[in-house]
C-alpha cells in the first residue's frame, strides 16, 4: 500500500505516481531529475542557510536525481559543493555490505548542511555507508536524507544506526511511503524495478563503470569558490 | 545456538593502525595472542570475509604482474594523478576531489586493469579514468 507525504505537491504526486510505470530510459531519467528539482525545492523550504550547502550522491542518480536537485538549487542561489559516491553491493549468504570504492568529493570549507539524495530508500544501506563517511569528515548543522520514495520503516532503520546526537539533525523529504517489498528487493510499486536498468547505467554488477558527466563538468570548475554553477 | 535462543551475537570487524593506545571501552585482540586470537574465531571470520569478497580487509601482497612497472611510469607521467599500493589494494587519487580504492593487487581485476593501460597508453585522466578497475 502507498502513502502519500501529507504536503505533497500535485506535481510531485504526478512525479511519483508516473515513475514506476515508466519503462521508457529517457522518460525515466527526466521523470528522475524532475524528482530532483521538486525534492529540492522542499529541501530549501526547511534550509536554515544558503551558504555551505553539499549534495551527496550515487553515482547512477548523479546525472538525473541529484541533477535536478542542483540545479534547483543553484537557480535559487544555494552555495552547493557536490559528492558522488560509487558504492559496491555484495551480498553472500544473507550478510550484505556496500562499500565506497570510488568517490568525488568537491572541497568546501565550511559545510553548514546535508542532503543525501537516493532515488529510492529501501533498506538504507547505502544512505548509511554514506552519510557515515560524510559526517566522519564534518558536523554539518543540517542533515537532510532525500528520495521521492521510501519503504516503510527506512526512516526508523536509518535513525537507528546513527548516535542519537546525528540522528536528531536528520529531516526527511519524500513523495511516497510504499509498505511492499519484493523477495528480489525491489519495493512495490516504488520506482518500477531495480533503479540501475530503469535508469540505462548497467546493473548492479555493472553500474560502478557509469561515469556521470555532472563529475566531469564540475570536475574541471576547479578551483572553486563560493557559487560553482 | 539452539533454535528456542533468544539472544543473538552481532560481530563486528574491521581493521585499524592506530592500537599503540587504547580507549575506555576498547579492547585489542591481535594475531600476537595467539590462542585467544583463534579461540576467537576471528581468523575465521576474516578468512571467509576475504574469500567471500565481503569487506576490504588489508593484507600484504606482492604485485605479479610483468607489466606493471612499465605501467607505473605511464601512471608517474599522468598530471594530477596520485596512486599508491597499501596492504594489497590499488588505490589512487586526482586532485583535491576524487579518489578510488578498487582492487586487490592479486586479482584477476587488476590484471587486466594494468593490462587496459598497457594497451591504452593514456596520457591523461580523463583517458585513464575508464580504464580503472
Amino acid at each position: 500500500m502507498r502513502r502519500y507525504h501529507e504536503n505533497l505537491s500535485d506535481t510531485a504526486r504526478e512525479l511519483v505516481d508516473q515513475l514506476p510505470v515508466t519503462k521508457d530510459t529517457q522518460r525515466f531519467r527526466c521523470l528522475m531529475t524532475c524528482a530532483g528539482r521538486e525534492l529540492a525545492k522542499t529541501v530549501m523550504d526547511q534550509l536554515a542557510s544558503k551558504r555551505g550547502l553539499m549534495v551527496v550522491c550515487t553515482n547512477e542518480d548523479a546525472d538525473f536525481l541529484a541533477k535536478g536537485f542542483v540545479e534547483e538549487c543553484v537557480s535559487s542561489g544555494c552555495e552547493v559543493y557536490f559528492t558522488c559516491f560509487w558504492n559496491q553491493r555484495i551480498r553472500h549468504s544473507g550478510l550484505k555490505s556496500t562499500s565506497i570504492v570510488k568517490s568525488y568529493r568537491e572541497p568546501c570549507p565550511h559545510i553548514d548542511s546535508v542532503v543525501v539524495l537516493k532515488s529510492i530508500i529501501a533498506t538504507s544501506c547505502v544512505v548509511q555507508t554514506n552519510l557515515s563517511e560524510l559526517l566522519h569528515a564534518c558536523n554539518p548543522n543540517q542533515v537532510f536524507v532525500a528520495s521521492p520514495v521510501l519503504l516503510s520503516g527506512a526512516v526508523q532503520r536509518l535513525k537507528a544506526s546513527f548516535p542519537k546526537q546525528q540522528a536528531e539533525k536528520f529531516q526527511f523529504a519524500w513523495f511516497a511511503e510504499d509498505d511492499q517489498r519484493l523477495e528480489n528487493g525491489n519495493v512495490v510499486p516504488g520506482i518500477g524495478g531495480s533503479v540501475y536498468e530503469l535508469l540505462g547505467v548497467g546493473t548492479e554488477d555493472t553500474k560502478n563503470s557509469y561515469l556521470p558527466e555532472i563529475v566531469k563538468s564540475r570536475r574541471h570548475q576547479e578551483p572553486r569558490s563560493g557559487n560553482r554553477e | 545456538m539452539g533454535a528456542d535462543a533468544q539472544f543473538a551475537v552481532e560481530v563486528v570487524y574491521g581493521t585499524s593502525q592506530k592500537v599503540e593506545s587504547l580507549f575506555p571501552g576498547e579492547f585489542l585482540l591481535d594475531r600476537t595472542e595467539a590462542v585467544a586470537f583463534e579461540l576467537s574465531g576471528l581468523s575465521t571470520i576474516i578468512d571467509r570475509v576475504r574469500e567471500q569478497g565481503l569487506g576490504k580487509i588489508p593484507q600484504a601482497i606482492p604485485i605479479g604482474v610483468s607489466q606493471w612497472p612499465d605501467v607505473q611510469v605511464l601512471l608517474n607521467s599522468i598530471s594530477g594523478l596520485n596512486y599508491w599500493v597499501d596492504r594489497g589494494y590499488f588505490e589512487w587519487s586526482f586532485g583535491s576531489s576524487d579518489w578510488g580504492m578498487s582492487v586487490r593487487v592479486d586479482s584477476e581485476a587488476f590484471r587486466r586493469f594494468v593490462e587496459r593501460v598497457s594497451t591504452a597508453q593514456p596520457k591523461n585522466f580523463e583517458e585513464l579514468e575508464p580504464l580503472l578497475p
